[in-house]
């Protein structure tokens, strides 16, 4: 590789602008032709279907994980009845979010981009449009709308096994009770960071639904284009949700800082 | 470039950044430009490897060792001292450690981190030698220092309960007196409203003020001198019965009814 | 797997066959894992093909590696500084545990991720062509070994680019906090550092570096895995591929788990 800065650069330009010439037209068809409420449902049945184990698997684990580390951290200043709270609030913050965001990318984004590259590189997609039929009303809107509308379950889900995770290594690992860890989660998690959780679940999910529909949308060059595709959907919405990530952290810390009048 | 070259750039960039992270972290230190020394204490209050050391207050090494020696002892005063920590010490602040410099463990930091503090010694005793094993002061124990406190506050416990009763009435009494005292005050700062008391006020000032005058006089060096002469008149009367005083009298002359 | 059979609602009939073919996943990774390590420590070895699988995992995964670890560096200075000063009023101790944090979990971790996404994706996408294009079949037909061939290098060369990447991504993530609680809190470098050495020790570096050994070591086997278990068909491939990111991040996530649990004895 010979760090190919200049055409890398504009390699990624490219697609940020395909991609939002993408999210337009999928706009448009949607204000022009609605979306089909149909095959929306039958989408968020699937992806949640598909994601519901994976996502509370690692949610578990990541909610122990969060309790372990705070746990470490906050012994040395004999303060462990904040933990629960600490690590409630970071994961419904930050880690929830993220997690729920990253493990759809691996699953479900993967899968849509492949489903719909091999539709493309088979031919499918042309043949709805030569009947006559819009490929992004009748393919593209419902997996975008049902992505984003079952993210909002995965994270209900991600986040009740990653609370009740961190409740048992909180017992089994900080040996306090159940009662001491949940005392202090409603004095430290606020509306506020609920309304951040939502909101960088919002985003991520945006982001990845119009990145692997894009990705799979515009695949070329047969079954070969479609590993291709699928790479380039898994790498690229890891770096837009993690740059997403700082983006959302840093505008809620500015509505904070302005709803508290600083 | 071929592949093999970018792979072993990868790999010393990776090491650099370890050695990198391992200097600043104080780890590793190829330009080592401090000295050890080695203190004995018999409690170390917790104090850890890693720990800052601090001359004035000032950073200047850290803990790099503790070691347990059960038969250890200090080469002079033959103490038993059954711990040993090594500590480094930067060469610009070694001159200012002395032979009479003190060891001692400290608090700093808001979570109480703990660290060795340095005192300078003075210049007129010789410079430390590097290695050299010195006696550390060993921190109060604090928690010694809570039991019995502990026990103190257990003592005042017992007081109190044993005499309820009359400390109770005390305070009562107290209470009733500062009441009194509070209504006096409360009537003298009536009074001095008045405008016939700010004249009496000022009659008196202008009274002592001439007591003051005239007792001034009454300090200085002459009066001093009458005052020794009277008192040797009276010692010389006393001595003198009353027959011998009418004696005298009368061979004056002075043909009074004294008696 | 045959289908027909499939059709039946018998619980406890169900249940056996889910047990068949869990039992059957489970001998198929344990047999795979095997050979693979029986295949590393015996000659012959492949270095050249280590070294190119090293290149791709390593030199061309570095740079979006350092890229998002700084991302993530911005978020916990940001997050962190939220929660300290909800809970002790106060952000000084920002510097420490952001850095306490980045060496513990998150530098090694979203350095896996990435890698899975990137590398681990692609893995299973190639040894899944290879196998319904019958590349496999043939290299056995050969008298090759398709696990030395295939697994051994991308093994051994993952879990090499798995330390590297995680030493070099924990330092950098560490250096963009840096800069970002210089911008951000108003601390000095100096201060920065000075303030993370109450809390990081060095054996976190080494600790962060064994975490990307286990987590490069898992991408390959499981990829391949999901590789060799490919049905025909262009769909197999992409199936394989989402399965086998799937079943990497999952992993990734217990293995750090665990790999905490064992580490905090230590610390």
């Amino acid at each position: 590789m010979t760090f190919p800065f200049v055409s890398g650069a504009r390699l990624i330009i490219d697609d940020i602008g395909g991609c939002m010439l993408f999210i337009g037209e999928a706009f448009r068809t949607a204000f022009k032709r609605g979306i089909p409420v149909h095959e929306t449902f039958v989408q968020i049945w699937r992806v949640t279907m598909q994601s519901l184990s994976t996502t509370a698997l690692a949610g578990f684990f990541v909610g122990a994980l969060m309790t372990v580390q705070f746990s470490l951290l906050v012994r040395n200043f004999g303060a462990l009845g904040f933990l629960g709270g600490l690590s409630t609030s970071a994961t419904i913050r930050e880690v929830g979010p993220l997690l729920i965001a990253f493990m759809l990318s691996g699953k479900v984004g993967a899968y849509t981009s492949a489903e719909l590259g091999t539709m493309r590189v088979t031919e499918q997609i042309d043949a709805i449009r030569c009947l006559g039929a819009s490929p992004f009303q009748e393919i593209i809107l419902p997996r975008i709308v049902g992505i984003i509308i079952s993210s909002f379950f995965l994270l209900l889900v991600g986040l009740m096994m990653s609370i009740f995770g961190g409740v048992l290594l909180g017992i089994l690992f900080a040996h306090i009770n159940i009662d001491e860890y949940l005392r202090n989660v409603p004095t430290i998690v606020n509306a506020f960071s609920i309304g951040t959780g939502l909101f960088k679940c919002l985003v991520f999910a945006i982001l990845l639904a119009t990145i692997c529909t894009y990705k799979g949308y515009s695949t070329t060059g047969g079954s070969k284009g479609v590993g291709r595709s699928v790479v380039a959907t898994a790498v690229s919405t890891m770096v837009g949700i993690v740059v997403a990530d700082w983006v959302t952290s840093v505008i809620s810390e500015a509505v904070l800082n302005l709803a508290a009048g600083r | 470039m071929k592949v093999e070259t970018k792979v072993g750039l990868l790999f010393v960039v990776a090491v650099v950044m370890v050695a990198a992270f391992a200097y600043y972290l104080g780890v590793l230190n190829p330009f080592s430009d401090s000295n050890r020394v080695q203190l004995g204490f018999n409690f170390a209050g917790g104090i850890e490897v890693g720990s800052k050391v601090r001359v004035m207050g000032i950073e200047v090494g850290k803990v790099t060792a503790i070691d347990f020696e059960p038969g250890l002892k200090m080469p002079k005063t033959g103490e038993e001292v059954k711990l040993k920590i090594t500590a480094t010490i930067s060469k610009k602040a070694w001159p200012t450690v002395r032979q009479d410099s003190k060891f001692f463990i400290n608090l700093a930091g808001v979570i109480g981190e703990k660290y060795l503090e340095v005192s300078p010694g003075t210049s007129a005793s010789p410079e430390l030698e590097p290695g050299q094993l010195v006696r550390g002061e060993d921190p109060p124990r604090i928690d010694q220092l809570i039991s019995q406190s502990y026990g103190l506050a257990g003592k005042i416990l017992d007081l109190v309960q044993k005499n309820e009763g009359s400390i109770t009435d005390t305070l009562d009494k107290m209470n009733v007196l500062v009441t009194n005292v509070n209504k006096t005050l409360v009537l003298l700062e009536k009074t001095t409203k008045n405008e016939k008391f700010t004249h009496i006020v000022n009659n008196v000032d202008t009274l002592t003020s001439d007591l003051t005058i005239l007792t001034s006089k009454l300090r200085g060096p002459e009066a001093q001198r009458t005052l020794d002469l009277m008192h040797r008149l009276v010692w010389r009367l006393d001595k003198m019965d009353e027959a011998a005083i009418r004696k005298f009298l009368q061979q004056e002359g002075i043909k009074a009814r004294l008696f | 797997m045959n289908g027909e059979q499939r059709l039946t609602w018998n619980p406890f009939e169900m249940l056996g066959f889910w047990l068949i073919d869990a039992w059957a996943a489970v001998y198929d990774f344990l047999s795979l894992l095997a050979q693979t390590l029986m295949a590393t420590f015996t000659p012959p070895f492949r270095f050249n093909d280590t070294l190119k699988q090293f290149y791709f995992v390593a030199n061309q995964s570095v740079l979006i590696v350092c890229f998002c670890v700084t991302s993530a560096a911005a978020v916990t200075i940001v997050e962190s500084s939220y929660h300290m000063k909800l809970v002790i009023q106060n952000d000084s101790l920002v510097p420490g545990f952001a850095a306490l944090l980045i060496l513990r979990e998150l530098g090694s971790v979203v350095m896996a991720l990435l890698i899975t996404s990137r590398v681990g994706a692609g893995l299973a996408a190639e040894v899944g062509s290879m196998q319904i294009t019958e590349q496999v079949d043939a290299l056995k037909m050969l008298g090759i070994n398709p696990i030395r061939f295939i697994v051994v290098p991308r093994f051994v060369a993952c879990i090499a680019a798995g330390v590297v990447l995680s030493v070099v991504a924990n330092l950098v993530c560490l250096y963009g906090a840096m800069l970002v609680s210089t911008w951000k809190l108003g601390y000095t470098p100096g201060g920065f550092i000075t303030a993370m050495q109450g809390f990081v020790h060095f054996r976190d570096l080494i600790f962060a570096a064994i975490k990307g050994a286990a987590f490069g070591s898992v991408i390959p086997l499981f990829s391949c895995y999901f590789g060799f278990r490919c049905q025909s068909g262009a769909e197999g491939v992409g199936l394989a591929t989402t399965n086998s990111v799937v079943a990497t991040s999952v992993s990734v996530i217990v293995i750090d788990f665990c790999l905490t649990y064992v580490f905090t004895n230590f610390y």
